[in-house]
């Protein structure tokens, strides 16, 4: 009963936290008739995520705590301050109605709810396996978003270390972390705060979940929008486009990174930017096309919000932006001048160009789009600057990759990352698209179409393929995980094509129909297959649950222990414990807390020199070196697994065996 | 209408996972078929200790031992999803160790008292 309770609450502040606020903000920005259901829907989340984010900065700042009462209000009065808006200033009347002209055909209906279906049915199989808190990095940040909820404050990101000085071993001073961002914690704590749901539960993948969801209906609406201009094809073109991309983003490739696997990893700043990114660049061309600075607002908004929320997520979405700003560029210059009469017309080109350049200018320096920016920059300056601009990360970013995995993918592990069947129909698309426009003179709302599917494609091919060139130093796997929406989108593109163009020169090619029938079928396999494929080798069985609750009991028996005080340290196995990440939820002491034996590698990796304190106090307790790092960092409780740390512990009469488990035993020695 | 009819499928698919998945995950923090051995106190000399049981088996056998010999021993029933704690002396000044065993597993404790 009081599981069902907790249910209710958490769907309850789901809603509140993650759609009431962006819902209202859509409906105040935009005049009726202008989005349809599912653009609502997804649109009401993202504006959520990003107005949540803010708010709660802002109420921090000011110093009012973060509780209960002071999100629940603060999400309310935001929310009637948009219906006021909406019914005193703008004299709306409050009935949001949706655009009516994106409906879909009954069968093409049919087939969105069934690949929805099964979108949401693989990932639900796969997560059935990983719902269970384990993973490394969702640990790491359920320890901000808890600590948030525990102090009311925003946190500060610092954590401790043992380090070595001269000679010795010390536990540092709190020392700042460039890694964590506040966007990226303060939804969770919210939700926590409203619901009451802890932290160490199914609730924060259930969160991931629905980003994840919301990020492809996201890439489906841009979709149909990105191809709706062509009026060489018929108006079904661009829902076919949309539903084959939701196809190759839904049940396809359903687990592999950024998908379902990102959701059970906690890949929150990943997750969320894969989220943004796409609504982004959905606002930032619905503002080209149809010259609207609320358009332009809301996109400005969105990547406000994404800075705050990741930092590799906005700057992937510099280059995205910059290539499709280059790309424009280019079409657009061609297009201009390839079906000019004379080719060297600069007079052409300067009169073709100067009203698009007009109208980009008019819309930032607009009523609506000018303030926002400058309200941006003071708050990013003068209010909350980000953690990792603070501590420099972006120089680090910035330069001639550092590591072997920072050099790039070769185009045999780009096709691995995102499969055979996508990357080769995405590749098809972006010939298909560069051919179209050799073609025929097109209009700028084409020339913005294509720009933005191709800018998008080529930025994050071009990111992982030539990282040297374009001054990159992050980390090309990584990066390679951001490829997929984009790749997705011409893949589905060009599958629509082939399917349209065989249609309408089927009688000029004259072939038997059964030849066209067996080659879509087998185009269609081979589609399905490999996208199939994909997810069975992502497919992860094994139940790891019973190891976690074994070390989340340990740890709770050692922090709600009363016999032990501040100066009790604690020092844990990382690399034969599960779930080990998770204990410092359980402490809440400082974010390196319980101090960990990191990976053995990382103890050897010349590039990076560390302390060896942590390897050795677990390894090697009893040599004078294990017992100088005992005496002088204080550490005296150990959490190890007894299958692989036993020996060097069983017969030294410093320690304790206080706690025993099955495959967890916790030593307590004398200082 | 179609617009309306795949919203209401999403809201349906996604919340009917969730809850899924919500009372999957709930199940899971269950221990199961597995016991734990621990001191009251983990700092002081006390040799109190307390079996707690998550697994089928319901009757424990323990054993103090000290230089290798068995100075007491006892046996306890502790139900599934309870736990006991077993009060012993502590007049050993050597290693002081707690053995006990539900039959098929042994686990061990033990306190290094007045060596150092």
């Amino acid at each position: 009963m009081e599981f069902i309770q907790e249910q209710f609450l958490f769907y309850l502040s789901l809603i509140v936290v993650m759609f009431v606020p962006g819902f209202f903000l859509l409906t105040t920005i935009f005049q009726k008739k202008r989005f349809s259901q599912i653009e609502a829907l997804v649109f009401s989340i993202t504006l959520s995520i990003i107005s949540v984010d803010f708010l709660m900065i802002v109420m921090g700042k000011m110093g009012i705590p973060l509780n209960f009462w002071s999100v629940l209000s603060g999400i309310a009065l935001f929310s009637a301050g948009c219906f006021f808006i909406q019914k005193n200033v703008q004299k709306k009347n409050f009935s949001f109605e949706f655009k009516k002209t994106d409906n879909f055909s009954k069968n093409q209906t049919i087939l969105i709810v069934l690949i929805l279906f099964l979108a949401i049915f693989v990932r639900t199989a796969h997560l059935k396996n990983a719902i269970f808190p384990t993973a490394t990095d969702l640990g790491h940040h359920m320890y901000w978003s808890k600590l948030i909820t525990e102090t009311g404050e925003l946190p500060v990101y610092e954590k401790q270390e043992i380090e070595k000085v001269g000679e010795s071993y010390q536990v540092s001073e709190p020392s700042p972390i460039a890694d964590f961002i506040i966007g990226e914690h303060l939804i969770f704590a919210a939700i926590s705060l409203l619901s009451g749901v802890g932290f160490v539960t199914y609730f924060p993948t259930i969160i991931l979940f629905l980003v994840n969801i919301a990020g492809i209906l996201t890439v489906f609406v841009f979709t149909l929008r990105l191809f709706e201009n062509d009026s060489e094809k018929p108006t079904s073109f661009s829902k076919n486009v949309a539903i084959a991309t939701l196809l190759f983003l839904g049940p396809l490739y359903a687990i592999s990174s950024p998908q379902s696997t990102f959701v059970s990893g906690g890949v929150v700043g990943n997750m969320i930017g894969n989220l943004l990114i796409p609504s982004a660049l959905y606002f930032y061309f619905k503002a080209l096309k149809e010259n609207d600075s609320w358009s332009l607002f809301t996109g400005i908004f969105l990547t406000a919000g994404m800075i705050y929320t990741h930092h590799l997520s906005s700057f992937i979405f510099i280059y995205i932006f910059a290539f499709i700003f280059i790309t424009f560029n280019i079409l657009f210059i061609f297009n201009s001048v390839w079906f000019s009469k004379k080719k060297r017309d600069a007079k052409k080109l300067f009169k073709d160009y100067s009203p698009v350049v007009t109208a980009w200018v008019k819309m930032i320096f607009s009523k609506n789009v000018f303030p926002l920016i400058i309200a941006f920059l003071l708050f990013f300056f003068f209010v909350f600057t980000p953690a990792y601009i603070e501590t420099s990360a972006v120089d680090t970013a910035i330069g001639a990759p550092s590591k072997s995995t920072r050099a790039g993918l070769s185009l045999t592990e780009i096709k691995f990352n995102i499969g055979e069947s996508r990357m080769l129909l995405a590749t098809l698309g972006v010939l298909i698209i560069l051919l179209s426009h050799a073609k025929k003179k097109d209009d700028t709302n084409t020339i913005y179409s294509s720009a933005f599917a191709l800018g998008w494609f080529v930025a994050i091919f071009s990111m992982i393929t030539i990282p040297e060139t374009l001054h990159l130093n992050l980390p090309s796997g990584r990066i390679a995980s951001y490829f997929v929406f984009p790749a997705s989108v011409l893949a589905g593109f060009s599958l629509t094509w082939i399917f349209w163009f065989i249609k309408i020169t089927k009688r000029k090619l004259m072939l038997p129909a059964s030849i066209i029938s067996a080659f879509f079928f087998a185009l269609f396999v081979f589609v399905l297959v490999n996208g199939m494929f994909d997810n069975s080798e992502s497919f992860e069985n094994k139940k790891n649950y019973q190891e976690a609750n074994r070390v989340y009991h340990a740890s709770k028996y050692l922090a709600g222990n009363p016999n032990l005080s501040e100066s009790d340290i604690v020092l844990k196995d990382h690399n034969y414990l599960k779930a080990d990440t998770w204990m410092k939820i359980f402490f809440m002491r400082d974010y390196n807390f319980p101090f960990s034996r990191s990976y053995f590698k990382r103890y050897e990796d010349p590039t990076k020199p560390r302390e060896m304190c942590t390897l050795w106090m677990i390894s090697n307790p009893t040599t004078t070196q294990g017992e100088q790092c005992f005496e002088e960092t204080g550490v005296n409780f150990l959490v190890v697994n007894p299958k692989n740390d036993t020996v060097q512990f069983k017969n030294a009469n410093q320690f304790n065996k206080i706690y025993s488990g099955n495959e967890i035993v916790i030593y307590y020695r004398k200082n | 209408m179609s617009q309306k009819t795949i919203t209401i499928s999403i809201i349906i698919f996604f919340f009917a996972s969730a809850v899924f998945l919500s009372f999957t995950e709930n199940s899971q923090h269950k221990l199961d078929d597995q016991w734990f051995l621990y001191f009251q106190n983990p700092k002081d000399n006390s040799l109190n200790f307390t079996i707690e049981n998550h697994s089928q088996k319901n009757d424990f056998s323990w054993q103090r031992i000290c230089q290798d010999k068995i100075i007491q021993e006892g046996v306890a029933r502790v139900k599934k999803n309870e736990s006991k704690t077993i009060t012993v002396s502590s007049e050993c000044t050597e290693k002081n160790m707690v053995k006990v065993s539900n039959g098929e597993e042994v686990l061990e404790l033990y306190k290094n008292i007045d060596l150092r």
